[in-house]
């Protein structure tokens, strides 16, 4: 799927509307191909639309794109916006078959920095250590511990008890 | 991740092996190594910030000691970064977006799928403005929070509108007769990632 990459080109090859030409579930079908469909043949030069009146048959719509995939939606008791919505849709699909998508995002180069390993960026004397290695495993204070200040204070008051 | 700078405007910039590969990258006279135990307390106003920082890459982070780093240094690299632009040899960049809710990490041909209504139209080409970071092969930009419009341009093109697969949603409650039984559609974007453009550094 390289569309978009250089340029966007319009995915949807043909669209045929089925339709019966008495029946009610198509009138809105009708309604549409009189009113609105003109409007969409204007905007939409690259795409071939067909229409197919069928007697006592269900209004649908067929919609055929360049990678060969075929949709057909039936659209029976359906009004004419809604049609329109249908036939904006078809368009703007791309002929990808709908299923559940797995991840949001495609990509091809999934990593320019180089993959994270749990050996990024350690210090290469590991390697040659062997464990467990008391000087790793000690634990590193941020703040003075309440013991250390104790022990100060202890240093102070023994001090100051020697100049007295 | 060897040093930590803190630029002027917005930009914090982490180096990542401009020289050798294995040592601490930027090793200059003027820098001084401060270990956060004995510091900190005399560490004061500005540098108090960095400091946070500092405690933060302690905790989180495999770097054992972190350096802190003058202004001329942040101004060393910002022109390394500068010249591999210049050369036209940063290869193939990376960034981090905020798109619709949600942030990608994206590079140049990546397609990526936005979820819910979301106003371009099919074949629109439009600029991601909010860039969070921006990286090479060996360096990376990340804004605070975000990259200025003049130092990156994401450009992205909507190639599909579609809706998604069926989603069910059922509840049901036993001895209540309740049952409730819904399918929807929710609406998609695919979007292709056509460019990342990355300007020079001001220093």
């Amino acid at each position: 799927m390289n569309n978009g990459i250089g340029r966007y080109v319009c995915q949807l090859q043909r669209i045929t509307l089925s339709f019966c030409k008495s029946h009610a579930d198509s009138r809105g079908m009708r309604d549409f191909i009189e009113n609105h469909l003109l409007d969409f043949t204007k905007a939409n030069p690259g795409v071939v639309v067909y229409l197919k009146p069928r007697r006592h048959r269900k209004p649908r719509i067929m919609a055929q794109y360049l990678n060969g995939y075929t949709e057909s939606v039936p659209l029976p008791n359906h009004r004419a916006d809604e049609i329109c919505k249908w036939v904006d849709l078809m368009k703007t699909r791309s002929g990808v078959k709908v299923v559940r998508l797995r991840k949001m995002w495609h990509t091809d180069n999934p990593s320019i920095q180089g993959l994270w390993h749990p050996f990024l960026n350690k210090d290469t004397s590991l390697n040659i250590k062997t464990f467990p290695d008391k000087e790793h495993y000690k634990f590193e204070q941020n703040e003075k511990s309440a013991t250390d200040s104790l022990l100060e204070k202890m240093k102070t008051v023994k001090l100051s008890s020697e100049i007295d | 991740m060897a040093a930590r700078t803190c630029l002027g405007s917005a930009v914090r910039l982490f180096s990542r092996n401009f020289g050798s590969k294995n040592a601490p990258t930027i090793t200059k006279a003027g820098l001084e190594t401060i270990s956060l135990q004995t510091n900190q307390d005399s560490l004061s106003g500005a540098s108090r910030l960095n400091s946070t920082a500092c405690t933060w890459a302690r905790k989180f982070s495999t770097v054992r000691k972190v350096q802190k780093t003058q202004e001329s240094d942040t101004t060393d690299l910002i022109q390394l970064v500068n010249e591999k632009l210049h050369k036209d040899n940063v290869g193939r960049l990376f960034a981090v977006v905020h798109v619709a809710g949600k942030q990608r990490k994206i590079t140049t041909e990546d397609i990526i799928v936005v979820e819910g209504d979301f106003f371009p139209d099919v074949g629109d080409r439009i600029r991601l403005e909010k860039v969070l970071l921006v990286g090479g092969s060996d360096f990376t930009l990340t804004g605070r929070p975000m990259l200025s419009r003049d130092l990156v341009k994401v450009e992205a093109t909507v190639v599909e509108k579609t809706l998604s697969n069926f989603k069910v949603t059922f509840t049901y409650i036993r001895r209540k007769g309740h049952r409730k039984f819904n399918l929807r559609r929710n609406p998609q974007t695919v979007l292709v990632i056509n460019s990342i453009e990355l300007n020079k550094l001001s220093s």
